[in-house]
Formats: structure tokens, sequence, C-alpha cells
């Protein structure tokens, strides 16, 4: 799959951003220039030779606390969309071979899920559980669950009740084979996709909680934390808003970008998408994925 | 073919029915019938005829109330879903879908869809399964070059051909299939046909279930019409579409639109029709 | 072999295609290339082809019903001597129903199914005819019980997914035979139905031929539905016509090695091995 992405123009620009930002979590902190958490007297500047992105209101560099930032805020995204993933896809899969008990069971858990706002309840759950951003993420991740089970559970009852997989049942295939062999090669893309977008709505929140002073407490740099204290300076540096807020902009559309292109080449009429691109970039013609 | 061997297929006594209580609808009602070794049976029925359960009943996809199908030396009919298994991974029954591009698996290649029967029941290596699978492409005249494509670009005729290769992979002792050539068009069923007419000349035993008596009337030696989940006539195929004995048989076989006019006429036809709607089936 | 008969007491010829060329107009691809037939009063022509052979679509023109998207790019249509690329919406809706009219494959598609199928069938006639409600009930339940539907007044309260597809055919054949018109095409009318099902339809559609002094057009995958009913046939593949003529012409001597195709397929497979040869079916 990750071929095919490459192959598409579009592709290549999406995996390019969130290569970057993968550099960045693992580098973040070592790439910055100064101490995120040093103050100095040059208070509230603009763009300059020494400091690119300028300072904030305590006359720490605004581009270390950037870099400083980026893991955090990317970890804890990509934290929200694993657990969403495995919390709701296992017992989507499951929950059409597992009886109906457990079917009955986890459909009904998850739409209590549905039904919670998560932004809201993750701050209740903090001010139950105590000022922690990995309890924050782990309830925002769960609370995205559902979006996974629904899908992996839509993609395995529409295998399942396929003629190829009574064919299969027909040669004594037992759920195993059938899961492993036809169910997870049609759930993989719209989980895929599902993961991509979610990411997104993972970084969002765990700027929108940082931004609302949970989790993570000041000095550490936050990108939702920077954003929050920038507001406050408004009128003496009125780009600070956009600092943290382009590189989220950027990565929530670079994984949207991803989520859509999995689509797109994936099945039939993704097959085809990828070779026409090919055959328009000059290659010779593979034999498929 | 010959009475006194042991049938290959011996289907006693059938009764299936689906529902409960006031809901309870009679699929099958006592139907039996044989098949003997290297013979092919042609199940002859329309809507509501229970064919299609007769089918699903042999391959265990449908509880039977009442009855014995045998098979070699195996009650099927008495198996559990253990021995289900164990039985189906030996693939001596083996299925042809009626849609050709439904039966494959859309995201999975032309050689592993053939392939599968065999990895299922485990028994044989990797090499000898590609030798296997590309052996089987011999008999329904299908090029290698087939095998790294998926369902979705290749033609109806050559998908049907797939899935016949599919089913004698396993070297099966009985194939059922199911209007094997009802989809296609008419260049693909002459192909079809006569794959199927050259696997009934090489000693294959056939069980074939179709509303179109045109489509089995050349591939078949013997007939049994289904009326209604009972057997209504059995016989010799010339015999059954030249001299149909019983009214619905006789109905049928008049029915089915020929190039020459048949021995049914449209008098008779209407004079069966009210034949049958006004007396019970068994009585006739 | 030309279809016209060069006395003076032939039949008027009720629809005559000339010529006519079908194109998609979205990526140029000819569909139909070049089509000739007619049809002469109170003649039954058969039609033959596969799915994709052009048949479906020449019809579809004569009705004046092409998808969007296709168009005709060449030839004439003459719908009882008038050229019907003249004719404006309103020419059209006068011609449909009391002059042209058809049944297709799938019934239940063309009833809506949240209606009963008797008020489908008075609807026409009010609509058409002017008729009120109860002179359109009166006459909807006379033509149900000559499609002989045996209770005609319970089916006239019934719903499309409560009858069967043979019922529902029946139901348009009374829809189609309401307005009295001249002309009826079945395009693969039987196919979808049950074999005696199908017999039936098809005898039913002959029975109101005859009755009502129709001109038939019956189009069919399958030779053999075309040979019990038709007076000529023709063949069409790949948006040509490659054979032409009596119906026992076509069948004895078949000049096209498509028709041949068609012709062996029976005679080799299917129940024509078998059946007597009692009479060849004589125009």
């Amino acid at each position: 799959m990750f071929r095919n992405i490459w192959a598409i123009r579009s592709g290549r620009l999406a995996i390019l951003i969130i290569g970057i930002a993968v550099l960045l979590v693992a580098l973040g902190p070592l790439l910055a220039p100064y101490d995120p958490l040093e103050g100095s007297e040059l208070v509230l500047s603009g763009p300059s030779f020494q400091h690119p992105l300028g300072t904030d209101y305590l006359g720490r560099d605004s581009l270390s606390r950037l870099l400083a930032g980026a893991p955090l805020s990317i970890a804890s995204a990509v934290q929200v969309g694993v657990i969403g993933l495995v919390v709701g896809a296992v017992p989507g899969v499951l929950s059409v071979y597992s009886g109906r008990f457990f079917e009955w069971v986890t459909l009904r858990l998850i739409d209590t899920l549905i039904a919670l706002p998560f932004l809201v309840f993750a701050v209740a759950v903090t001010a139950l559980l105590g000022n922690a951003l990995t309890q924050a993420m782990i309830v925002v991740g769960v609370l995205t669950a559902p979006a996974f089970y629904r899908v992996a559970r839509a993609s395995t009852l529409a295998v399942a009740n396929s003629p190829y997989v009574e064919a299969a049942q027909l040669a004594g295939a037992d759920v195993s084979w059938i899961v492993r062999k036809h169910v997870t090669g049609k759930v993989f893309p719209p989980l895929a996709i599902t993961l991509a977008s979610t990411l997104g709505i993972g970084l969002i929140a765990v700027a929108a909680l940082s931004f609302l002073g949970i989790g993570v407490q000041p000095p550490a740099p936050t990108w939702g934390g920077m954003l929050a204290s920038d507001l406050k300076y408004l009128t003496f540096r009125p780009f600070a808003p956009l600092i943290p807020s382009i590189p989220i902009i950027v990565l929530v559309w670079a994984f949207n970008l991803l989520a859509d292109l999995i689509r797109d080449v994936s099945g039939e009429s993704g097959r085809r998408l990828v070779a026409r691109s090919r055959r328009r970039r000059g290659l010779t013609s593979k034999q498929g994925v | 073919m010959s009475l006194d061997q042991n049938p290959l297929l011996d289907v006693r006594n059938l009764d299936v029915s689906y529902g409960h209580g006031a809901k309870r609808r009679q699929i099958l009602d006592g139907v039996s019938f044989r098949i003997a070794p290297g013979e092919a049976l042609g199940l002859i029925g329309e809507t509501g005829s229970g064919k299609s359960t007769v089918a699903r009943a042999i391959l265990g996809l449908v509880e039977t109330d009442r009855g014995e199908i045998l098979v070699e030396d195996h009650d099927l009919t008495t198996l559990s879903r253990t021995q289900w298994r164990e039985f189906r991974r030996e693939g001596i029954v083996q299925y042809v879908f009626q849609d050709p591009l439904r039966s494959l698996d859309p995201e999975r290649t032309i050689a592993q869809s053939l392939a599968e029967p065999l990895e299922i029941a485990g028994a044989l290596g990797r090499d000898v399964i590609r030798e296997r699978v590309a052996a089987s492409l011999a008999t329904v005249a299908l090029d290698a070059d087939i095998l790294p494509r998926f369902p979705g670009e290749i033609s109806g005729g050559q998908r049907q051909r797939v899935a016949v290769a599919r089913a004698l992979i396993t070297n099966p002792r009985l194939i059922i299939l199911d209007e094997p050539v009802s989809a296609l068009d008419s260049a693909n069923r002459v192909n079809v046909i006569e794959i199927l007419a050259a696997l009934r000349d090489s000693g294959a035993t056939l069980l074939f279930i179709s509303h179109d008596l045109g489509s089995v009337a050349g591939v078949t030696d013997r007939l049994i019409v289904l009326y209604r989940g009972q057997v209504v006539e059995e016989g010799p195929t010339a015999e059954v579409l030249r001299r149909p004995g019983h009214p619905y048989s006789r109905l049928l076989v008049g029915s089915a639109p020929t190039l020459r006019r048949g021995a049914v006429d449209r008098a008779e036809r209407e004079e069966l029709r009210r034949l049958l709607t006004e007396h019970d089936v068994s009585s006739l | 072999m030309s279809l016209l008969l060069t006395t003076e007491t032939a039949p008027e010829t009720v629809l005559r295609v000339t010529d006519l060329r079908i194109v998609n107009e979205v990526d140029e691809v000819v569909l139909v290339d070049g089509v000739d037939f007619e049809l002469r009063r109170g003649q039954v022509l058969g039609i033959v082809g596969e799915s994709g052979s052009g048949k479906s679509i020449s019809l579809r023109a004569v009705l004046g019903l092409l998808p969007a998207g296709l168009a005709i790019a060449g030839g004439t249509i003459e719908l009882f001597g008038d050229d019907t690329s003249r004719f404006t919406n309103v020419d059209w809706n006068h011609v449909r129903g009391s002059g042209i009219t058809a049944v297709f494959q799938d019934p239940g598609s063309y009833l809506n199914p949240s209606i009963p199928v008797g008020k489908q069938v008075a609807e026409v006639l009010r609509v058409k005819r002017g008729l009120g409600r109860r002179a359109a009930k009166a006459q909807a339940l006379t033509l149900l019980d000559e499609v002989r539907i045996h209770d005609p007044e319970l089916v006239f309260r019934q719903y499309p997914h409560e009858l069967s597809g043979g019922m529902l055919q029946r139901v348009l054949l009374a829809i189609a035979v309401s307005l009295e018109p001249r002309i009826l095409i079945a395009d693969e009318a039987t196919t979808a139905l049950d074999v005696t099902v199908q017999a039936e339809v098809l005898d039913l559609i002959v029975d109101l031929t005859e009755r009502h002094g129709l001109s038939l057009i019956v189009v069919s995958h399958d030779l053999a539905v075309v040979a019990q009913v038709a007076d000529a046939v023709v063949v069409f593949r790949d948006g040509v016509i490659v054979e032409r003529g009596s119906t026992a012409q076509v069948l004895h001597d078949p000049q096209h090695e498509y028709t041949r195709l068609l012709v062996s397929e029976h005679e080799l497979y299917g129940l024509d091995r078998f059946t007597r040869d009692v009479a060849a079916h004589v125009s």
C-alpha cells in the first residue's frame, strides 16, 4: 500500500509532511537552538536572526518551544489513534464471529461511548483522576473507538455473508482462516482511513486540552499552551498565534490527505488509479501489490 | 450406468422444513434419489421447488429434519461441526456457485483463489499446490497468464471456468453445480457446457441443479423433476424429455422454448396448468 | 432478403427503421451502426441478440426513450408513416400508449411499490382516457381478468411486493394494452421468469396480440423464445444486423456464423436434441 501511495503525486506530499513530523518527534528537542524553558530579557520580540520566530512574554525562544512541544503533541495524537484502533477494531471484527451475547454487549457499549462529548468528558475525567495529559488522552482515545468499531464491524459483515467466504467454509475453513485471508484485507483500508483522520482529531484534542491548561503544567511547552499564552499578548505580537497553529493545520491536513489516498488506492478502482499514475510517470507496469 | 454398484450419493427420505409453529414451511418432503459413480444427474425445479435446499442439505449448510444423505460411507446428516470441517477438507464433495463474480474474492488473485481449498486442507506443500493449480487450468482451457489477475479483470466466462477449476482441484468424488451457465451469454455458455460435457465423459460424478432444461439436457444422463418439495419424475434424460409422465413434468418440458415445435402444445399446457392448480401434487 | 412484399394487398408498414445509427455522445462510441428493419400490421417480428448487441437501444430509440448521453446520429424511424425525429413531446405523449407500447424485463421496477397495482392500471386510464374513478376501476378489473389473473378484485388491492414476477408482468401487460395500442414491444419480457411462467406469459402475449390485432416485436437473447412466436427474425450482433429472414429460413438455413452458433447451441446441447422434428415452425 505504501508503494501505491508513493506512486501518486499527492501521496508523496502527504508522506513527506508526515515524515517531517516523525523527525520532529524524534529530534525536535535536540534541534532547538535554545533551552525552551529559559527566559531572557528580550521579551515579545518579532522575528530576528537570533530568534527566527521571535520570543514570547517571558523571553523564551518561540522556535525552540515549538520544536520542544512537537513530540508531546504528535505522540499524544498517535496515542489517541492507536488506543481507538485497538479498543474499537478488535471487538468490531470479533462481534461478527463471537456469538450473539458478545455482539449485543459491544454494540451497547459503543452506543454509549458515541453519546459522550469527548472534550467535556476528558475535562471531567482529569478533574476526577488528576491533571495528567496521559489520562486525558486515553479517555479521548477510548471515545474515538466507536468509529473504528463501526468500520471494522461493517467491513467484516459485508465479507462474512459473501459467496466467496461461503466457498471457503465449504472447503473446510475455520473462522481464523476466514478472518486472516478474507476479512483483514477488506478491513485494513477503511481502518487505515479512520486511523488517519483520528490522528488529526487527536492532534486537535491535545491542542485544545493544553490550550485549556489541562494536562501539562506551565512552563512545559505545548502547542496548545503556546496558543493560550500568545493570545493574551496579541496586540504586541499579532502573528504569534500562527506559530503553533500552522503546524497543527498542516499536519491535520496531511493526515486527512493520507486518509483520502488510502481510500483511493484500495480495491479495484485503486489498482486502476495506481496503474494509470505509473504509466504517466513512464514506469514499466508491475504486477500489482 | 449400473444400479448394482454402490451409489456415490444416496439421498433417502429427506425432509427439510423452515420456521416454527404456525410459520413452519415444508421445503422438502420425502426426497429420495441416487447418483451412481460416473453419472451426471440433473435436478430440475422452478422457484419454490426446493432444489437449492437439496444442494444446501448435501453441503451441510442447512439442517435436515429427517432422512439420510449418504456419500460413500459417510452419513452427512449425522456429522458434527468438527466432523463437517474434516469432511470438507477432504474435498470429496465440491460446489460450483451460480454467480461467478461473487464466488471469487475480489481482493485475491486467481492463483490464490485456486490454491485456497488445498491450503485449507493443509496436507500438501507449497510447490505441489502450485503444480496442482497450474494443472487445473488445463482442464478448463485457461492460460497461465490468468493466475496473477484479479476476478474483476477477467470475463464472466473465464470466471466461471476458474470456479469449475477450483471445484476440481481437490479431486472430488461428487461435484454439485448450481445453475452453472445461467449468468453467461451464448458464446460462453457453449464453452462451459462443453467443458462440463468433457468432465462427464472423463468419469466425474455430477449433480446439476437448474431451472433451465436447455442447459442440462446436453450434459446429463438422468433427470429428476422436483415440484413443491417432492420428486415427481425420474428417469433417463432422453425419456423424461421426450415422454414426460407426470403432469408437472409435461408442463415443464412443454413450456421450455425450443426451436422446433415440441410434443406439448398450447392447449395441453392450459389443461396441465388447470390440473396442477386444482389437485394436490402427490395425488397426481 | 427484403421483408417487403410487392403486391398491392400487402398490409401497411406500421414501423420502419432505416439505416439507424446511435452514438454515445460522451465517448463517441458507435452503439448501433446502420440498422434496418420493419414491422407490418399484424406481424410478429422477433429480434435476437445478446446484451450489448444494440437491440434494446434501437427499440428505445423507436420509443423515443434513449437514455441521456445517447443520440441518434443517422437514419430514420417512421412510426405509422411519420418521421419520429420531428416529434415534439406532445407528439410522443400522444403516440406512446395508444400507438406503441412496451413491457420490459424486470416488471417490479416499472411499478410504484407504494401504490396498489390496480390503482396503477386505473391511473393510466384516468390520465390518458379521462375516465372517472369508478369507470377506470371497472375497466382495470376487466383488463386484469383479460390477462388471466384469477381473482382480479383481490389483486387490484395488492402491492407489487406481494405479487410474483409472473403476476407483475401480467399487470404490466394489462397496462400496456389498456389504451388499445397498435404496436407492442416485449423486450426480454419473460427472461427473468421461471420456465412454466415464461410459457404462460408468452402464450398470453400471443393471445393479446391476436385478440387486439396488434403488431408485436418480441426481443430475446434466446433464439428459441423468438422462434416460438415470430413470423420473421432479425439477429443483432455488436450494433449491426447479421441475419434476417422468415423464422423458418433463419432456423433451417442460417447464413451468418453467429446465427449458426445460436442454432447449434440448442441442437447440440439443448432440448432440440430430444424433441422430435414434429413440424418446422411455419410462418
